[in-house]
């Protein structure tokens, strides 16, 4: 009788153990998209203030101050529909078309060395360190959920409570190439 | 600074009488740190750093060098005379043990190997601390040790006897334009458990000076393993699973308003670096307290050392490669966790 009470509760502990690792994965996933969110919003922030920088300096440079505003409404949508893939498009052209104007900066001295524009240069690139570990850390929390959720015993948990598989969050390689301005 | 000076003491009677190193006519002069005022400016978390103190004992050891270049054979005749001593005391005991006439000669030789085999350590460190323009004392500190646990409890109040403050440098290193200002060194203790029994542990630590003042002092420490951990909760979770794998958190004051500060400092980036950090170095300990972040690591800072003083007196281009690697990765990981925090 002892016995078969000792493995009830082994086995009564074991489920809750793993409906509760689920749970706090799943919560961690949540979590962490949430704080990739923030940062691109951080960033997407800093968008209208580099642009009036950089059109005191270069206003001729029109095309690629309008593909930074494009990019910045192609985040903000895709933020506001909370879909990773849209919201990882949205990050890809911004980071392209950020790349392009610190790019083109350089054939402009006066503007290189403005100060508002240095402090938005630093900004930037601290934000987008930041959103490049929350993306790891978004990753990699998706990745243990989705094992877990994969793995027997705990398979038979998830499908009982409906715990389904995230997407990963993939940033397109090509974009992370330098960006080849021409003149 | 007042740097246990005993320890001095004993290394120069031993340099001049096992050795004979002629101490006091060492030409040190030639071996200070060049830039004097820019050593000036670095940076000790006691406030208590005596430049010219420290840069004394690197040059004295560098004159050693020195001496041993331009006297080739002088290591391996202290060595043979020493071990020929032994032996003729060995025999002249052996009416008592048979294996006095081997262990006699045994104890210098190994005494003197030991010697020359960690005399290449420090001028491995001290080479390395030049090369980038740091600060290197080669001189074990009790004193250090005292005016860090009254600092720094958390970290540096361990064991029961014989704790002391070894191998360790100053410097600066620069992130992305910025300049942090570090600490490092060795951190060595026993613990007496009854009567005969001791355990020496040894660690190593890296402080690292922050631009501006954290709100909160907190201490992330190796989360403990424990079958049971997947009952409790956590009272302060980040959004990395990895990273709340690897740490727990202990802090003063009310959770809810540190907790807040906790989870504003730990940035993704902090957290990613900090899991890179455990990712290479194994578990560790970090305690963020006021404008200084400092580590605490498992062993001692370098292992392995092939440097044979006996053999060539210049280093091993496999250790140099290795030390400069093992220090510039913490120092730069710590640092460009610092820039996260500024």
């Amino acid at each position: 009788m002892i016995i078969v009470l000792a493995v009830i509760g082994v086995v009564v502990l074991a489920f809750i153990g793993m409906y509760n690792s689920l749970v706090r994965l799943r919560n961690n996933v949540k979590k962490s998209f949430a704080g990739i969110d923030v940062q691109l919003k951080r960033r997407t922030d800093l968008i209208p203030n580099l642009i009036n920088t950089v059109k005191g300096y270069a206003a001729h440079e029109k095309e690629l101050l309008e593909s930074l505003t494009k990019a910045r409404t192609s985040i903000i949508n895709g933020s506001a529909s909370g879909n990773v893939n849209a919201m990882a498009e949205g990050e890809n052209m911004l980071s392209g078309a950020l790349k392009s104007i610190f790019a083109v900066a350089e054939n402009y001295p006066d503007l290189k060395a403005n100060q508002n524009f240095l402090e938005l240069q630093e900004s930037l690139e601290e934000t987008e360190d930041q959103i490049a570990a929350s993306r790891r850390i978004y990753n990699e929390n998706v990745n243990y959920l989705n094992t877990k959720i994969e793995v027997f015993p705990s398979n038979l948990i998830a499908s009982m409570f409906g715990f389904t598989q995230e997407e990963l969050y993939t940033v397109v390689e090509e974009d992370r190439k330098n960006v080849d301005v021409k003149f | 600074m007042n740097h246990s000076p005993q320890f001095s003491v004993i290394a120069d009677f031993v340099d001049q009488f096992f050795l004979g190193i002629p101490v006091s006519k060492l030409d040190l002069s030639k071996h200070k740190v060049q830039d004097v005022d820019k050593a000036r400016q670095l940076w000790d978390p006691t406030g208590n750093l005596d430049v010219d103190l420290v840069d004394m004992r690197s040059a004295k050891i560098l004159a050693k060098v020195n001496f041993f270049k331009e006297n080739p054979k002088h290591a391996s005749k202290q060595r043979t005379k020493w071990t020929l001593i032994g032996l003729l005391i060995g025999l002249v005991f052996s009416f008592l043990s048979p294996f006095a006439a081997i262990i006699g000669p045994a104890i210098p030789f190994g005494l003197l190997t030991s010697y020359f085999k960690n005399f290449g350590k420090e001028v491995v460190k001290i080479q390395l601390a030049n090369k980038n323009n740091w600060l290197y004392d080669p001189t074990p500190s009790r004193r250090k040790h005292h005016l860090l646990v009254s600092k720094y409890p958390q970290i540096f109040k361990k064991g029961n006897q014989d704790q002391k403050i070894d191998d360790q440098f100053w410097g600066i290193n620069t992130v992305h334009e910025k300049v942090y200002l570090f600490n490092a060194g060795v951190f060595q203790y026993s613990v007496k458990s009854g009567k005969n029994n001791s355990t020496s542990y040894t660690t190593h630590y890296l402080f690292i000076q922050l631009q501006k003042e954290l709100k909160c002092e907190f201490l992330l420490s190796p989360e403990s393993k424990s079958i049971f951990n997947f009952l409790r909760s956590k009272e302060i979770d980040t959004e990395s699973e990895e990273f709340n794998k690897m740490f727990e958190f202990s802090y003063n004051g009310k959770k809810d308003e540190s907790a807040l500060e906790i989870v504003k400092s730990l940035s993704p980036a902090v957290q990613t670096k900090l899991i890179e950090l455990a990712r290479k170095k194994g578990p560790f300990n970090v305690l963020f307290s006021k404008s200084v972040i400092l580590f605490l690591f498992k062993g001692s800072l370098l292992r392995n050392i092939k440097t044979n003083m006996f053999k060539n007196v210049e280093i091993d281009a496999e250790d140099a490669r290795k030390v400069e690697e093992e220090i510039s990765f913490q120092v730069d990981l710590g640092t460009s966790i610092a820039k996260y925090l500024n």
